[in-house]
């Protein structure tokens, strides 16, 4: 039986616990991980800005309530449970019903001054926009 | 801090096929979640389908079967990484069953906000048929 031995490196285990760190006060899921919060968010971002986007249909804008800062953005709202009309039972029951709130953390700064916001079709998008000092940079490197 | 206190599910699920064969497409397939209502004169169903439109969806009758279909294309977000992504983009498909008593030429369909709402009338004669029996 072979088995390879990898040189035991102190910093990565250091570096997994960060990095669980970082994961767990995200907000955001472990790939894999049962998740229970609400909604579910998917994000993405290039040099420009942040976009998330989150699936919330039938949902009333006007209880929808989105908090952004420096580094966070939180989603609140609430789906009604409007109580059926005499005469009326659900046979089944399925969609959200209740409150929800759902704060993540951003992977970059962004300017809580420029954020866009739309529903369409259901579905909440989120642009932020990261601010101009924070923007990746390219460094030309002289040749001493 | 995250609170949620929603009751449904926030996973998206492989729809059930009615015959138990799997799936062969290329984009992933979802089954929606479902409201039904029973009420006196008619059923509703109620699905999420977000990301669809009236022109994304459509529904099949065939037989005892009614299949809600709607198709959703992921936003065109080029030039983007994914930092995260907690939820699929793809197709929503899932079928019922439905009994004799649902009058079929009067099913009606709406989207809104990505929001599939079918009311399936109940035939008015939904009893069982009384057949006068004669002396032979």
């Amino acid at each position: 039986m072979r088995r390879t031995f990898t040189p035991w490196d102190p910093w990565r285990e250091l570096n997994q616990i960060q990095t669980e760190m970082n994961r767990m006060f995200s907000g955001l899921a472990r790939p894999g991980q049962r998740r229970e919060a609400f909604p579910a968010i998917n994000m993405y971002h290039n040099a420009e800005s942040v976009v998330l986007t989150a699936e919330l249909p039938g949902l009333d804008t006007e209880k929808l309530d989105l908090t952004v800062t420096g580094r966070a953005i939180t989603i609140r709202g609430a789906y009604g449970k409007a109580p059926l009309p005499d005469g009326e039972t659900y046979l089944r029951q399925e969609r959200p019903t209740a409150e929800f709130s759902r704060t993540v953390e951003l992977p970059v700064a962004v300017d809580p001054q420029r954020a866009e916001a739309s529903y369409e079709k259901g579905v909440l998008f989120l642009k932020l926009h990261r601010p101009e000092e924070h923007k990746p940079r390219k460094v030309t490197i002289r040749k001493g | 801090m995250e609170n949620g206190t929603v009751t449904a599910q926030a996973q998206k699920h492989e729809p059930q096929s009615p015959d138990g064969a799997e799936r062969a497409r290329a984009q992933a397939v979802y089954a929606p979640r479902v409201d039904i209502i029973d009420s006196k004169d008619s059923l509703h169903l109620v699905a999420d389908v977000p990301g669809a439109d009236e022109n994304d969806t459509e529904i099949c009758l065939e037989k005892n079967v009614l299949t809600i279909r709607a198709s959703v294309r992921p936003p065109n977000l080029e030039g983007y990484t994914a930092v995260e992504t907690e939820y699929g983009i793809g197709e929503f498909e899932r079928s019922f069953t439905i009994s004799n008593e649902i009058d079929r030429e009067g099913i009606e369909a709406t989207v809104k906000d990505g929001v599939l709402r079918v009311r399936l009338p109940k035939a008015k004669h939904a009893g069982a048929q009384k057949i006068s029996v004669r002396a032979g």
